[in-house]
């Protein structure tokens, strides 16, 4: 009999089964043991919780009841104490500041920078008979978030920034759900370097006028009472845009291009509705609301790869989960990827169909069962920014090419705390009927 | 989810929530505590609040991450 505290699960430490096969691991547990699966890990003590309902309990708990879980510790080597990693009261008034600028009004002023690079990827892939998805996904999003915070041209810093973070995600299990460990000496060079030139940055814009980008917000923002964020706050929370916004952006662009160029049907039908929405003329910000069916195959694709793919918590004192006593100190792992894949809540669920998320139907999924940018009051506070630049891109290349697999079977999945593919993902390229340009302009 | 731009003159707005799209992120509490309480869901404690508050009720309809906030003319 295993399990801990009464709750059921595996015997033993789990740490090498973990480490090897994240996914199968909890796909194994939620299927032999029920909605609380309770296991231990490097000598830590936690608990899956895999039913909605619960999830939500967990995620909307105070967090003097419920707070951050083990991943916060690497987490805050790159993003400090930004409203990601922070479960204290100063928490509140901060999420204001950020969430203002981040509304789906207010990213709507950024539709035409995403607009631009997208187009430019899109041109760049017109001799390329083949491409690596995130390869190229990865560098677009990060110039879109960096030039949307810092009105940058990020060539100069571009590969910093992404050594830092490729050394960031790796080693997943060690890193993220292991005992703390110190960051290796590429980590912080790479980091170092890069946390130099964000001082710079922020040192240098104290003094000059707004650009009307995200830092110029985060440099005027004021806390409740007036007072100005400090530059270790705004880093902090720069960091947190840039490391949060541009690698669960990218993946999600190389999971939708992957399942449309697998899926005819769909991208056809896709490709339909822009041709008939737009005609001749190229996408822009404006037109999203009336192609519902773009921003629904971001949202099934998010279904089905949830970049985010885990939440972690650690309750502080005991608590109450249906009938079940979670003892203070246990850890808690919540997967989208369980639920979001789970029959009892998506018929047919292994199925890539974005009908699912169109107005008339997206109704009946039921509460709490899809959460890929989390649930409760660290929901992602990107997300609008997330959605817009997503459903921007997919739309700008399904209206200039059609996708085709390289390979036809899904890509294998190596997950890290995202849910990365074990190799990039090649896709192959055949150019449509459309305007090479000379569109109206954005708006 | 569309809300109105601008109160006109004399009308008042009606807050409501789509219970079945609020996620409990409790945003709208951080933003207009005075209308926004955050239980299991978001529930309105004004649902004719007062013009004073339409800026920030505007804020509020924005920012929701699962905009489930709608704002509508109402009549006192």
């Amino acid at each position: 009999m295993g399990g801990v505290a009464g709750i059921p699960g595996p015997a033993g430490d789990r740490f090498e089964e973990v480490e090897h096969d994240f996914l199968g691991f909890l796909e194994r547990s939620s299927r032999a043991y029920g909605p609380l699966v309770a296991f231990e890990l490097a000598g830590r003590p936690w608990v899956l919780v895999n039913d909605p309902e619960l999830i939500h309990d967990v995620l909307t708990a105070p967090f003097s009841e419920v707070g951050g879980g083990p991943s916060l510790v690497p987490g805050a080597r790159t993003m400090g104490h930004s409203i990601m990693m922070n479960y204290e009261p100063s928490w509140r008034p901060r999420r204001a500041l950020i969430q203002r600028p981040l509304s789906h009004r207010n990213v709507l002023h950024f539709g035409d920078l995403m607009l631009r690079r997208a187009r430019e990827l899109a041109d760049s892939w017109s001799s390329a008979a083949e491409v690596e998805l995130h390869a190229d996904l990865s560098r677009l999003t990060l110039t879109i978030v960096a030039e949307a915070l810092f009105s940058w041209d990020v060539d100069a810093v571009l590969r910093k920034i992404l050594a830092a973070s490729q050394e960031f995600h790796g080693d997943f299990v060690r890193s993220w759900l292991g005992p703390p460990r110190e960051p290796s000496d590429a980590f912080r060079a790479a980091h170092a370097s890069y946390e130099a030139l964000v001082r710079d940055i922020i040192a240098r814009r104290r003094v000059e006028t707004d650009s009307g980008d995200l830092l110029g917000m985060l440099l005027e923002a004021r806390d409740a009472d007036g007072q100005l964020l400090d530059d270790e706050a705004v880093r902090d929370e720069a960091n947190t845009l840039i490391f949060a916004g541009h690698s669960t952006t990218s993946l999600a662009l190389t999971y939708a291009f992957s399942l449309l160029s697998r899926h005819a049907m769909v991208q056809r039908e896709l490709a339909d509705a822009i041709a008939e929405q737009l005609g001749s003329r190229l996408l822009v910000a404006g037109d999203l609301e009336q192609i519902p069916l773009i921003r629904a195959v971001v949202e099934e694709t998010l279904r089905l790869y949830p970049v985010n793919h885990f939440q972690d918590r650690t309750a502080l004192v005991d608590i109450r989960l249906g009938d079940t006593t979670i003892a203070a100190g246990m850890h808690l792992l919540m997967s989208a990827w369980l639920v979001q894949r789970d029959e009892r809540y998506f018929p047919d669920a292994l199925a890539f169909r974005p009908e699912r998320f169109l107005p008339e139907q997206r109704r009946s999924i039921p509460k709490y069962a899809y959460f890929p940018f989390g649930l409760g009051p660290k929901v992602c506070a990107g997300n609008f920014f997330a959605l817009l630049e997503a459903a921007l891109v997919v739309g700008t290349m399904v209206q200039r090419y059609e996708l085709r697999p390289a390979e036809p079977e899904p890509p294998r999945l190596r997950p890290t705390n995202l849910l990365d593919p074990a190799a990039d993902v090649r896709i192959r390229l055949r150019g449509r009927r459309v305007p090479e340009g000379g569109g109206p302009s954005p708006t | 989810m569309s809300q109105p731009t601008a109160p006109a003159s004399g009308v008042r707005w009606r807050v409501s929530v789509d219970e079945s799209l609020c996620a409990a992120s409790g945003q709208c509490e951080i933003f207009c505590p005075e209308v926004f309480e955050v239980g299991r869901v978001s529930t309105v404690k004004l649902d004719l609040p007062p013009s004073d508050l339409y800026d920030s009720l505007q804020d509020t309809a924005d920012a929701c991450p699962t905009r489930a906030i709608s704002l509508s003319v109402g009549t006192a």
